[in-house]
């Protein structure tokens, strides 16, 4: 089971916050079962993609079991 | 000791710094950069902000500007804290307190640590109007408006 997260304007666009999912595969094959938009978004760099807390742009990095996996906007803190 | 955290309640400034002042006899400056939540955004006014956020990236992340302030700089410590969840106009929603020997390390570790938080932060933040209606702000998001 792995865990995906969407933050910020993303999660209220996207209508959900955290979605469980059986999968073994590439970061960019869960992106893409995902949705779509996310996936070109990301692709873009338009959006970060983090595994386990860490920002990474390896797509083809393997995501599996407990992994969590963040989709996240631009940040805007301050 | 500097502290960092995130916070949903008020800052509690002269606690923290009377905390991060007790770090060294050493302290011989002292900057405070207070963050306050501006009555306007774009022309429209302003009731408060909502700041979502990624717990566990931004603890980290504010711990390590902490760690990396105080080896790059040369400071003896700082406290960073940012308010999360609903912050309303005029209240506080960043403290960062650094503390050096002298003045010159303590100012740039205070301007690198705001543009850290700036860069590095997992926070996002939508502005609430009061005429009604709301709008992310930042980076891509202005398209996802309506």
């Amino acid at each position: 089971m792995v865990y995906v997260r969407l933050y910020g304007w993303l999660s209220e666009s996207k209508g959900w916050r955290e979605r469980k999912l059986e999968f073994s595969g590439s970061l960019r094959d869960l992106l893409s079962l995902i949705d779509e938009e996310i996936a070109s978004m990301v692709m873009k760099g338009k959006l970060l993609t983090a595994v386990n807390h860490t920002i990474t742009k390896e797509l083809d990095r393997k995501v599996e079991g407990n992994d969590i996996i963040a989709i996240l906007p631009i940040f805007s803190g301050g | 000791m500097g502290r960092t955290y995130i916070t949903e309640s008020n800052i509690n400034i002269e606690a923290e710094l009377s905390s991060v002042l007790k770090v060294s006899r050493e302290i011989g400056a002292v900057v405070t950069f207070r963050g306050i939540i501006r009555g306007s955004s774009n022309g429209k006014e302003i009731e408060k902000l909502y700041y979502d956020y990624y717990p566990e990236m931004v603890e980290k992340s504010l711990r390590d500007m902490r760690d990396q302030a105080i080896s790059h700089f040369g400071i003896i410590d700082a406290t960073i804290i940012h308010r999360v969840g609903e912050v309303k106009v005029g209240e506080l929603a960043l403290l960062v307190i650094t503390v050096a020997k002298h003045r010159k390390e303590a100012f740039n570790a205070a301007q690198w640590i705001m543009d850290e938080i700036k860069k590095s932060a997992a926070i996002w933040k939508k502005g609430i109007f009061k005429e009604g209606g709301e709008a992310w702000i930042g980076v891509g998001a202005e398209e996802r408006n309506h």
